[in-house]
């Protein structure tokens, strides 16, 4: 038996490690892995901080606080079985699971994850003979493997604890589309142990004073339901149900403003205009120090093949050992290493990431508000002007947001729509006749071109605005 | 030029139900070597095109199609997609497959449920690209319930008369 340890934290305050509970101790033996502590050297919101200088928090904190999270949310399983909302027994394997499941869920991310996944999927589309076969490793598959390595600290204590099965079972429930049951719900759902960590500390570390939220409340009203997690289509008779939270009727109104808290993330922090510029030239940067290692120039930027970094390029793959030496550390160093370079291209853009040399950002949506027509051919004229350059010197990046955050798929994922219970049924909480947040049946589009040169720019700007905007 | 959306959906019977549905009719159709138009990552939902959604959008707003947005009794939303050009004739091609070629696979996918749809294309996804040792395995562990009640056999059946299934 190992010694209750304690953590301070602003946004939770005291985070207990009891001596007694057999869960804080694996959870305590997780954190002090290599594999762990690499998410130290890795921030939260990668280079939200060049605009919001606070939001300098690590993957590690965030991802203490979701453990915190999860065993709160635990507890409030634990209160629905007893007062028999919720039918059954407390299955404390699969608690177990998934409070595990929750602090490691974020342990496959790598350094400034935006915008290295986006460079190494257009790296690996370049390489990729055939369509489709581009293979990228999203960091939930980063997760699995770690988790799954034989090689690594993680696994042994797993092995040895909740035993084989336990640990597949955790990289299994991290796999998954969507939840099995409950107790996968503190991982995956409307109210998870993830958003409701990052919510209120990104809100904290950024200084935003969006997105205040009435945490006790929601806590106390979180309920279990049947959810349907079926594609939304017209299909009658096709429901498929797991059970999954929803809230009590009562906590409508904080669930609102929950909803919005995030939504208001999106579109001021995660989306800022300036943020995205920074990722745009770090991609680029990523991109083209991937063609530099391919045509094998890594030396002339002063890099030795043993570079974690340019070893990990040098395949579309990448190797977990190499993975697991990438942190933010190690990018900065290479970045300043490319700016002592004259390589074409490349050092200019490392320069400007270290002195915070933005790009010229042409928001469109910007110069066109509420202008869908003008807003599209603008787009379509600017496609056209730069089309052999996009991804060079010239960058565009596209987002789409709903109230349910940024799309990057068909539709939300059917497990994280927010659900009040009517009833015996559920009802999504814009759908109320009287809702305060009405949801828009299209997205909130962003698209913005940015500029290496601003003249460049400019020109751009003035070509698309001649005639008066 | 990708095959027009409003022609696909013609080619469907007029009208295409959910995202969801839609984009998984393209991937299949695309496996079939209907045309290669648009490249696919896999998503919550299965293989999923961002430029496949845009090109969608890019219809809509030229008023080839019509887009109507319903709710299911929970409050979910959705979409229907309808073609919307006044004198439509029937096309001899959609990429390169004739336009009974078209019909009849996507006749074949317009009788089975989205659920249904986004299994066959995750079956093929993970057997054709991912390429994993045990798809039935993997289907499972990613789609869990939604691979009960025989919808993974109906998908699998929907691969076979696609020509697209697994060996």
């Amino acid at each position: 038996m190992g010694e209750t340890q304690r953590i301070r934290d602003p946004i939770h305050d005291l985070i207990v490690f009891d001596e007694q509970a057999s869960l804080d101790q694996i959870a305590w033996d997780l954190l002090e892995t290599p594999e762990f502590q690499r998410l130290r050297r890795i921030k939260q919101l990668g280079v939200s901080e060049f605009v919001f200088p606070g939001a300098t928090h690590s993957r590690f904190a965030h991802s203490v606080g979701v453990f915190h999270n999860a065993r709160c949310l635990l507890g409030l399983i634990r209160r629905e079985i007893n007062s028999g909302r919720v039918q059954g027994k407390f299955n404390d394997d699969r608690a177990r699971i998934a409070v595990l499941a929750a602090l490691i869920h974020d342990i496959g991310h790598g350094p400034f994850s935006h915008a290295f996944e986006g460079a190494r999927k257009s790296i690996a589309e370049k390489r990729a003979k055939e369509k489709n076969k581009a293979k990228v490793k999203k960091h939930e598959a980063w997760t699995a493997d770690i988790i799954e390595n034989r090689d690594g600290a993680i696994w042994p204590i797993l092995d040895k604890t909740i035993g084989e099965t336990g640990a597949k079972a955790i990289a299994d429930l991290l796999r998954a589309d969507i939840p099995g049951d409950m107790y996968h719900a503190i991982v995956s759902s409307s109210f998870d142990a993830d958003r409701l960590d990052y919510i209120q500390r990104d809100r904290y570390m950024t200084g935003t004073g969006v997105g205040a939220i009435d945490l006790r409340w929601l806590f106390d009203n979180v309920r279990v339901a049947d959810i349907d997690v079926s594609p939304p289509s017209g299909d009658s008779g096709e429901p498929v149900y797991t059970h999954s939270f929803c809230l009590a009727h009562k906590a409508r109104e904080a669930a609102e403003d929950f909803l919005l808290a995030r939504y208001r993330l999106y579109s001021t922090v995660y989306l800022h205009k300036t943020t995205r510029g920074i990722e745009q030239m770090l991609a680029a940067l990523f991109s083209g120090l991937a063609r530099a290692v391919e045509d094998g120039k890594a030396g002339e930027l002063g890099f030795r093949d043993e570079n974690p970094l340019v070893s990990f390029l040098s395949t579309d793959e990448g190797s977990l050992t190499d993975y697991l030496r990438l942190d933010d550390g190690m990018v900065w160093g290479s970045i300043e290493r490319i700016a002592r370079t004259s390589f074409p291209g490349l050092s200019s853009i490392a320069r400007r990431l270290l002195t915070r040399e933005k790009p010229f950002a042409l928001d469109v949506q910007k110069e066109f508000p509420d202008h869908d027509e003008r807003q599209r051919r603008a787009q379509h004229k600017l496609d056209e002007m730069f089309k052999d350059r996009l991804g060079l010197e010239i960058f565009k990046d596209e987002a789409k947001l709903t109230l349910y955050g940024e799309i990057g798929a068909d539709d939300e994922k059917a497990q994280k729509r927010l659900m009040i219970q009517v009833g015996d049924d559920v009802k999504e909480i814009t759908k109320f006749q009287d809702a305060t947040i009405v949801r828009s049946a299209h997205e909130r589009r962003f698209l913005r071109y940015y500029f290496l040169d601003e003249s460049e720019g400019m020109n751009a700007l003035a070509a698309i605005t001649k005639g008066g905007r | 030029m990708p095959v027009e959306i409003s022609l696909l959906i013609l080619a469907a019977g007029g009208e295409i139900v959910g995202k969801v549905r839609l984009q998984k009719m393209v991937y299949l159709l695309e496996q079939m070597g209907m045309a290669d138009d648009y490249s696919f990552d896999y998503h919550h939902y299965g293989p999923y095109s961002a430029d496949l959604a845009n090109e969608v959008d890019e219809s809509i707003f030229n008023k080839e199609v019509a887009e109507e947005v319903r709710w299911r009794a929970d409050g979910v939303g959705y979409s229907i997609y309808r073609q919307s050009r006044t004198s439509e004739t029937v096309p001899e091609n959609l990429g390169e497959f004739s336009f009974e070629e078209a019909y009849s696979a996507l006749e074949a996918m317009q009788r089975r449920s989205a659920t249904v749809l986004e299994l066959a294309a995750t079956i093929h996804w993970l057997s054709f690209v991912e390429e994993v040792p045990n798809w039935r395995t993997e289907l499972v562990r990613r789609k869990g319930v939604k691979t009960e009640r025989g919808r993974d056999r109906e998908a699998l059946e929907l691969l076979r008369e696609l020509n697209l299934a697994p060996v």
